[in-house]
Parts: C-alpha cells; structure tokens; sequence
C-alpha cells in the first residue's frame, strides 16, 4: 500500500503514527494521574532558584550588572535541550522494538515522536517559568522576543539532530552509550551554562564561540538582556552546524533502519 | 498480492554473516490460505518479518498489495505502565482506525473488565494475549499473519478466537508459520517449506509435511559427525556442576535452629497454608538485629534430602565467617492441604503476579511470627530475598514492589519470561528511576522447560534483565552457565552468591 501510494499518503500515513506515539509516550512519562509534570518545570525552577539564591549571596559586595534570574533560567534552559534529547533517545529503538511490528511505525517515527515531547516539555518549561518569573517581578521580559524565539529555535534544531544522531549511533554502539553520559557532564562546563562570553579572557573567547551551544545561549541571552553586555554569537556557524548533523543524524537513521532485528 | 523477489536477508553476528534467506521467492494471492514449514532456526520468524513490513530485506524485493496484519496476539508492543485501554488507543491512532468503534470492539471481545482500565502490565499472560487478540481483531486486514499455534485464554475463548479468525474472516489471505503440522493441515490449502534459506513450493499440504518431515531426518545423516553425536547417550548439560562443599555437614560446626512457624490464616491468600520455616543461626543471644534472607519454595532449599541444603550451607558460612550470622525464612507457596511438591497454580499466583500481595504477605504475616523468635535488621540493604524459577522473579517483584523491604536480590533460572506478564520487567526497569536494589540473577543457557511453557525464553529474559539493570546502572551479576531449567548450577555457587550479597 504505501510503496504504491502517493507521497502525500505516506505523510498523512507518518503523521498518524507519530501522532499516536507521541501520546503513548506522553502518557507512559507524566501518567494520567501523578504529578510527573510538575517536574518538568520543578527541575529547572529550582535550579535557577538555586543559582540565584547563591549568586545574590556571592556578589553582595559588588553587585553585577547582570539579571542573574534570566541569566540562569537561560543558561538551564538550554541545556536541558542539548543534554536531555539525547539521553531520552539513547537506546530508544531497542526499548521499542515490539512496536516495529505494527509497519508503518519506522525508527524515524520514534525519534521524532520522542523529539516532539522533549521539545514541547522543556519549550513549555522554559515559556512558562519566563512568564512565572517575570509576573514576579524576578527578571524583566525579553528586550527581543523575536531575537529569544530564533534562538530558542536554532537551539531546538541542534538539540534535535544531535539527539537523532546520538540515538542512532547508541543502537549500534554499547561503548558509545556507556561514554555519552560523560561527554555530556564534560560538555555542560563549556556550554554556556554559568558563563557569558564576554566575560571571559580574551583568549578563551575566540575558541568558546566555535561551540554551537555557547552561540545559542549568547542569542538567547542577547534577546533577553541584550543591552546590559556584549553578546558573541553567529547565526551562519550555527545553521551550518545544524545542517552538518541533521545530514548525519539521517544517515544514522537509516543505518538503524536496516539494521533493526526484532527479537 | 504478497510476492518475494530474490529476497536475501542477512543478520550479522560475532563471526561473520548469518544468511537466513538466501534468494527466495514465495508468491501469496488474495484470500490464500498457505502454510510455512520449517525447522527451528530455518528462517520462520525472519520470514514473519519480512511478510509484515516490520524488517527490510537485504536485497530482493517483496511486493506488498495487501494490507498484512502483525503476528497475530502479538503482545509485545504493549507498554505496560499504560492500561489496556490506552494501548489499544493508541494501536487504533496507528492503523487511522476510528477510536470510539474500536475500543468497543476490544472491550467487548477481550473480557477484560474493569482490568481493561488498569496497566497492562497487572495482567496475566492470558489476559494479555486476549487483549492482543482482540486489538488485532478489531483492525482489518487482507492477510492475517499467525505466528504458530493461537492459543489464547480458555477454552470457551479459544472457541471464539476460531469462530473471528477461522469463519468470520474466511475470505481473507492467512499465512501459518508453525512447526506444528497438524495446525497446519487444518486449517491451509497450500504450503512452503523453508529450507536453506529458500521457499520450496507444494500445492498439497500433506506433500509439504511430507518433506518437511523428511528433510529434518535428512539434517541427521548429512554429517558424520551429527550421526556420531546422535549414537552417544544423551548428554546431561548440568553434569559440569556440582553441588559447593559447603553443602555438606560438618561434625565441628554448631548447628543453628529451626523452627517452624505457625501463620495465622492469611487474609492475602485466603484458604491457603503456607508452611514456613524460620532458621536461626547457632549462638544467638536474642539481643542483636539478624540480616535475614527469605527464600521462596521454602522446602526445596531446606530439605535433608534436596540438594541446596540451605541450613547447612548457613552453618558452614557462618563458622567459617564468611558471612556474618544471618537468618533465614524458607517460606512454601500456598497450598490447600499440608503436602509438599510443586502446587500449580497458587503457586504461579503468588510468584508470578507482578504485584505487592506477596510481599505484602512477607512483611505484615510472616515477619510479625519470625518476630517472636529474633530481632530482624531494620536495613533493606540486610535483607536479601531469592528464589528459584517463578520463585526467582518473585524474589525481584518483592523487592522491586517494596525496596524499603528488601534491598537484596537473588534468583536462579529466574522466569523473567511472560507467564504473568513477568517479560514487562525490563521495560519498566528502563523507564523508571533506579531503585536501591542489587540483584544476583542466574540462568543456564539451555532453560528453555517445554510444555505449557513452551516458546517462553529464560537465557533471553534474564539478559533483558540484566541489560536493563546494566543501562540503569544498577549493581547487579548475572551468571549464565551450560546446564538446564536445573538447580544444580545454583546449588554450586549459592555459597559464593550469600557472600556477594552479605558482603
């Protein structure tokens, strides 16, 4: 049926499947009835909370410039993105291998499907905590919400891939699984998470903004308290980046794709 | 129309390439009904794989013009945290098929009651498959794929199974893939025999069994070495092990006591006796709190005359310090009257259920009467629970149910498998946060009991426990060995086991 129907079949076919995935998964994470998606944003609330709690403390004496609250929430924020996609993907294929039985489920529709509910949780987290905080009066609102949201978006993206792509290669690749977890603890400390590039040496900086998700941030951060510091970033370096692991991570899907053997 | 096309399909393994079709062809027209025969390991699963769409083939092409069901009462794709409702929801979202019509069909058909609103994974092995019975029989299809023989739930529902399947959808393609003859000739007008990766043709089914059959005597007397391997007597796989040293008495070790409890009537398994035996280590003052193990099928590890010898093994232990003292409850499975031996289906009840009845039992029943004699230690990480088969995934439901119970597990040839949904585990261990548990698992390469159990995989299901413990990051063993559904393995090495547990 689908190898004689129309492309448009296919991706209403696709979309169907994705769709119901994606609601299996929602409901197996947050449950119909428990409060699982309280956490979604409890986590990254109280670690700005934390953050903020502690930086008050430490810069009393000579008080920065910077909105701490936004530059944690921000820093946090997308680090959930890069760092969770991937772990939620790790394996993924293998935990659901039963539903390969059913055709017209294919491992890109559990990647995506997987992508859409990570993407919606940390986007919906980090939406609603900005609203939380600036209703507060904790930070002000973004000076730029355009210049946020294409941030946010680039951020996505590179989640996205970098996620398929690490999925992938897990399916294959006990070794790699084992050492992605580590990889990423050694990358949250060159991410962007507790720094601003201009506030580094000025050595560091030319080789900080070569890493995609310290560009991210810094537009991210551009758009919300652009006007209190110098933001370092370039959207073209990120955009090739993207294109370069999206073309990887569908590579690797394929590989997936031929090489799934049911048990 | 189905139609297979020079179709090869390799799988890689550790030496080289495992080529399981090798150039087939195989032609199904609409409302067909034919057979696949073939040996274990020919290709009958890869086939049932191919046929669906659920795997590509290396190279070749299959032409599919009709819609292909999954394996029929295929339970796999079930998540288990989520009800029997909302997996049929979302089966239903996957086929575009209209909800509200099917979740009717499906409650309807599959009996489930009030269940068809709990997890998927409280269900037993039957209950299960009715629910994916009913499910592939509320989506339509022009070939329906069965995977072996369908049997399904009781009698009285195996009746209905036949009337949906066999009758009401006589007009549709069905494709058997068995290695049972007899279901075969009922119920197909033609068949292929899978050999050497290739489909052989017969347009009489009896012809197919004919060769079939045949060609598995054939394989014998291919190879001298197969003839000479079959004059040999039988080989026992379990003959390498032999029981630990420690299993045996010694005159200059102090005993410990045993006392048999007394349970008052146990509002969990009403109408049931457990019989329960409370081991003591020699020398105990009454004061201190004792590490405890319990073990499931009590009698089998304490009999004079069983191999495990349990008791005795603690004493030795205990001299020797290996271990420090500890106690032990040997705990039977529910029986109506006072005999031991295997009871059936209480048994399967209390030990396969994936619930916290049983330990439930342990905690509020038994623990208060051990109580009268010792001091338990209040610690989970003191307190080891184990068992061997369904006693072995009873021992990890208990702790994994309670793990403020016991934080200590230990189970030999344990059923990880789907007798009451038990091969959900690995799933769930994936998908929830790691517990406080260490887990000791044991299983010989060759358990595979026949029988009603036939077709249920206990090497594959502990390794999908201890995958998943591993991806958890749990702190867990497991020991395969060459021996059978046999004690004899764990008999050897329950010494070394206790002392990784108390260690």
């Amino acid at each position: 049926m689908i190898t004689h129907g129309s492309l448009t079949r296919s991706l209403i076919i696709q979309r169907r499947v994705i769709w119901a995935l994606f609601l299996r998964e929602t409901l197996t994470r947050y449950g119909r009835h428990n409060i699982g998606v309280l956490w979604l944003f409890g986590e990254p609330m109280l670690f700005t909370m934390g953050i903020t709690t502690l930086w008050s403390l430490l810069h009393l004496s000579h008080a920065s410039h910077i909105p701490i609250v936004a530059f944690a929430l921000t820093g946090y924020s997308t680090v959930l993105v890069w760092r969770n996609m991937p772990n939620r993907l790790n394996k993924a294929i293998e935990i659901h291998l039963g539903l390969m039985h059913h055709r017209n489920v294919r491992p890109i529709d559990i990647y995506i499907a997987r992508v859409l509910l990570e993407v919606g949780g940390v986007t919906t987290s980090f939406v609603v905590l900005s609203a939380v905080f600036c209703s507060l009066g904790w930070m002000d609102p973004p000076e730029d919400i355009m210049e946020v949201i294409g941030g946010w978006a680039l951020m996505v993206w590179f989640g996205s891939a970098l996620a398929i792509l690490v999925g992938s290669v897990s399916e294959h690749s006990e070794l790699f699984e084992r050492l992605w977890h580590p990889i990423t603890y050694l990358l949250i400390g060159f991410s962007g998470l507790g720094f601003l590039v201009d506030a580094m040496p000025a050595a560091a900086q030319k080789y900080l903004v070569l890493i995609p998700m310290v560009n991210c941030s810094e537009i991210i951060r551009d758009g919300y308290f652009g006007s209190l510091f110098v933001a370092h970033y370039d959207v073209l370096y990120v955009v090739i980046w993207n294109i370069v692991l999206t073309f990887l991570a569908m590579i690797g899907v394929r590989s997936v794709s031929q090489g799934t053997s049911l048990q | 129309m189905i139609e297979f096309q020079d179709v090869r399909k390799n799988y890689p393994v550790r030496k080289g390439l495992n080529r399981v079709l090798r150039g087939a062809d195989l032609l199904i027209h609409p409302g067909e009904k034919v057979g696949i025969l073939g040996r274990n390991g020919a290709g009958k699963s890869t086939t049932i794989r191919l046929l669906s769409g659920s795997e590509l083939p290396t190279s070749g092409t299959v032409d599919r013009r009709m819609s292909v069901s999954w394996p029929l009462a295929f339970g796999g794709a079930f998540q288990g945290a989520l009800t029997g409702r909302d997996n049929a929801k979302c089966i239903s979202r996957i086929y575009g098929r209209d909800i509200e019509d099917t979740l009717d069909f499906v409650q309807d058909f599959a009996e489930l009651g009030i269940y068809f609103d709990e997890p998927v994974r409280t269900y037993s092995s039957g209950m299960a498959a009715r629910l994916a019975f009913a499910i592939s029989m509320s989506i339509e299809f022009d070939c329906f794929l069965i995977d072996e023989v369908v049997h399904v739930g009781d009698h009285k529902f195996h009746e209905k199974c036949q009337v949906e399947l066999f009758e009401k959808r006589a007009d549709r393609a069905r494709v058997i893939v068995s290695h049972s003859e007899d279901f075969v000739r009922e119920h197909c007008d033609r068949a292929y025999v899978l050999k050497d990766g290739l489909f052989r043709p017969f347009d009489d089914v009896d012809e197919a069994i004919d060769f079939h059959i045949n060609s598995m005597h054939e394989k014998n007397d291919a190879k001298d070495i197969d003839r000479t391997i079959a004059a040999m007597p039988s080989h026992d796989p379990n003959s390498i092990y032999s029981p630990h040293p420690s299993t045996i008495r010694r005159l200059d070790v102090p005993q410990g006591t045993q006392i048999e409890l007394h349970l008052p009537p146990s509002s969990f398994f009403p109408e049931c006796q457990h019989r329960t035996w409370l081991y003591r280590p020699a020398g105990y003052d009454g004061s201190s709190a004792l590490p405890l193990i319990v073990l499931q099928d009590g009698w089998w590890f304490k009999a004079d005359d069983g191999p495990w010898q349990t008791p005795v093994v603690l004493d030795n232990l205990i001299a020797d310090g290996v271990i420090p003292p500890v106690a032990a409850l040997l705990v039977e499975p529910g029986k109506a009257n006072h005999e031991h031996g295997l009871a059936s289906e209480q048994r399967s009840f209390e030990y396969d259920s994936l619930s916290d009845r049983y330990v439930r039992f342990l905690e509020e029943e038994v623990f208060p009467e051990a109580r009268k004699h010792i001091t338990i230690a209040d610690d989970p990480a003191m307190r080891a629970i184990g068992g061997f088969g369904s006693g072995g995934i009873c021992a990890f439901t208990a702790a994994w149910q309670r793990p403020d119970v016991f934080g200590q597990v230990f189970s030999f040839c344990g059923s990880f498998v789907d007798i009451r949904g038990g091969g959900s585990y690995p799933d769930s261990i994936m998908q929830t946060d790691p517990k406080r548990l260490r887990v000791f698992l044991q299983v010989g390469i060759n358990a595979r009991p026949s029988g009603r159990f036939d077709g249920l995989d206990w090497p594959s299901g502990n390794r999908a426990m201890a995958r998943a413990l591993a991806f958890k990051g749990y702190d867990y063993q497991l020991v395969t060995g060459e021996g059978d559904f046999s004690h004899i393995h764990g008999v050897s090495i329950l010494p070394d086991v206790l002392k990784w547990l108390l260690r």
